[in-house]
């Protein structure tokens, strides 16, 4: 290996560039010729090409040090015999020069040209950016650390357990935790909106969660949506997911089981998924029946649809219900839609993305906000369901508990082992 | 040419739709619905392909019998199944069954395994080390305990504390992170629309 006089980058002995910058490697090995720029042996005392006198060499350091030092030359022998003297030496001259083919054009001879120090220091700033790794900052290099720390194992083992235990909460509480709670204003507010609708009216409801959540979210919905079916408003449910259609088709279809007569098509229906994000939704407000025409389950006009009876745009619904487990999907409907119609929105949202709806719900764009498992159970409903429709908030409210006793815990048992 | 053609679609594109969500319909016509539309269809049609193309790769993946063909086999036969029975019978009790008991179950397995996960992290995260640490620690404190059904009968402080943190400092922080996002995406959008960025462009 050569390495580069200009960057310490080690090259191959086949190049006479470095690899890395581009500086020349020759020096080291050939003598360039004044007049022609051809390159030549060392022991050289004319050009082989031009003849012109070459320059004596430059003393190197290794010329200075003692014999038995010297390193070895890649052209000397592994043995240490001498190499034979050239047997043309001092016959340069008595021959007219070749007219030996310049294997380089002049133009290339132009265009190929030791880089320049800017061109040096940008090449070694690229290479620095491709093959560093990125610095961990001083917060990231302390977070990675504590990832690796490790948990002990009788205390994970203790909190995996009490997991499982609130996962099965609900058969040992059932539902013990609603009367606990009073319900928060946000929650009564919603519920009186939902009670200041007409015996039939409308609502629009927007499915945009995905089943994952549905522990979290689901008894919230099924309960507001009783309360709406039980005082004979139509539910129009729409998903700006694809899965969101799913879910409607399951809340709904068990809501409906607690309200006799309540029957899909004439008190609910299903709309289907509306693609195109924003501007889907802005077309929707503009155009609900264009783009929507038929329903999702049994691809019915809107026509043979008594629940959709006088809609034409989202204005003409008298309340927006946003079901919602993603702040984007919220945040669509609030930007596109609310900002476009008079109907109130109401939002009932994950835990998870509450507070990314609070400055919604203060500025008045949200007309009310609830947070689902809490909420499930503050939601006034008079005569509850007979199921037991609020068993996953127990467990919600327990694995809330959870975390407290792991935060705890994280501070206690490493001070007691400490102190041990 | 090359580079010009692709960048002036989009500028005129991204123009169109924009004037359209500033009320400009009336002058564009049916124009910036129709883009939309157009690029709807052209996710969908780019959503079947990579269907398509996935289904083909486990497919050739379980022909030649590579290693974990079996999942492959599973993934091409349920793909397979579900996409021929929601175009045959669309809105049908089948297809609600392979919802209700297949997909709720996955989604709801992978969302469970996350309390293990945050459990985990939780221990780890709210180790008091610096004062970022307890600042961190003391606000999780009073928000978990917020959830909790019985945080007012251990002291009504708590569920005031819950909710003067959400409608104060987490509001600024989230009014703070609405701001710098809407920001940030006026000036992506501003960067295609003058041909900055041109991520449509084969370069």
């Amino acid at each position: 290996m050569i390495a580069c006089k200009e960057c310490g980058h080690e090259n191959p002995e086949a190049l006479r560039q470095c690899e890395f910058c581009g500086a020349s490697l020759t020096p080291d090995r050939y003598r360039e010729c004044p007049a022609c720029g051809a390159l030549n042996e060392p022991d050289r005392a004319a050009c082989a090409r031009c003849q012109t006198p070459l320059p004596p060499p430059p003393p190197t350091d290794a010329a200075s040090e003692p014999a038995g030092d010297q390193p070895r030359t890649p052209d000397e022998p592994p043995d240490g015999t001498p190499i034979e003297e050239d047997p043309l030496t001092g016959l340069e001259g008595l021959l007219p020069p070749a007219d030996v083919p310049d294997p380089m054009s002049a133009q290339d001879r132009a265009a190929f040209h030791l880089p320049s120090d800017d061109e040096r220091e940008d090449a070694t700033l690229l290479h620095r950016i491709a093959t560093e790794r990125a610095p961990l900052s001083p917060m990231r290099r302390e977070g990675a650390s504590t990832t690796r720390e490790r948990m002990p194992g009788g205390i994970r083992r203790l909190l995996y357990l009490l997991v499982l235990l609130a996962a099965l909460m609900p058969l040992i509480t059932g539902r013990q935790s609603q009367p606990w709670e009073s319900p928060r204003p946000q929650t009564l507010q919603l519920a009186q909106a939902m009670a200041d609708i007409a015996a039939g009216g409308q609502v629009l409801v927007a499915f945009d969660y995905t089943p994952g959540y549905g522990g979290e979210l689901d008894p919230l919905a099924e309960r507001v949506l009783v309360d709406l079916a039980r005082r004979d408003v139509a539910l129009v449910a729409i998903s700006t997911r694809p899965e969101g259609v799913g879910v409607a088709w399951q809340v709904l279809g068990r809501a409906a089981t607690f309200v006799p007569d309540y029957q899909y098509g004439t008190n609910y229906i299903i709309l289907g998924y509306l693609p195109g994000a924003e501007r889907g939704l802005r077309m929707a407000t503009q155009d609900l029946a264009t783009i929507l025409p038929h329903d999702d389950v049994r691809q019915m006009s809107w026509e043979e649809l008594p629940a959709m009876q006088g809609i034409r745009t989202v204005d003409d619904f008298d309340a927006i219900l946003l079901l919602t487990d993603d702040g984007n999907s919220a945040r669509r409907w609030l930007e596109q839609v609310d900002t476009q119609v008079d109907t109130p929105t109401y939002a009932l949202a994950t835990a998870r993305i509450e507070p990314l709806l609070i400055p919604y719900r203060q500025s008045g764009q949200l007309a009310a906000l609830v947070g689902g498992a809490y909420g499930a159970l503050e939601y006034p409903l008079e005569e509850p369901p007979q199921r037991n429709d609020l068993h996953s908030t127990d467990s919600h409210l327990a694995l809330w508990g959870i975390f407290v006793l792991a935060a705890i815990l994280a501070n206690v048992v490493p001070w007691r082992m400490h102190r041990n | 040419m090359r580079r010009a053609v692709p960048v002036a679609v989009a500028c005129l594109t991204g123009l169109v739709v924009l004037l359209g969500f500033f009320g400009a319909d009336g002058i564009l016509g049916g124009w910036p619905n129709l883009l939309v539309e157009g690029a709807a269809f052209l996710a969908a049609l780019a959503l079947l392909m990579g269907a398509a193309h996935l289904a083909l790769a486990h497919g050739r993946r379980a022909l030649h019998g590579e290693a974990e063909a079996g999942h492959s086999v599973v993934l091409v036969i349920a793909m397979l199944a579900t996409f021929g029975i929601g175009v045959v019978l669309p809105g049908s009790a089948e297809l609600a069954w392979i919802f209700d008991y297949l997909y709720t179950p996955l989604q709801a397995t992978m969302t469970a395994l996350l309390a293990f996960f945050i459990v985990s992290a939780a221990y780890r995260a709210f180790r008091l080390r610096h004062a970022e640490a307890i600042v961190l620690l003391i606000t999780s404190l009073f928000m978990l305990l917020g959830q909790l059904a019985v945080s007012e009968r251990i002291s009504p402080v708590i569920p005031a504390l819950r909710d003067w943190t959400l409608a104060i400092p987490v509001t600024a922080g989230v009014r703070g992170i609405l701001l710098g996002t809407a920001l940030g995406t006026l000036a992506a959008t501003l960067r295609i629309l003058i041909g900055m960025d041109r991520p449509q462009a084969l370069e």
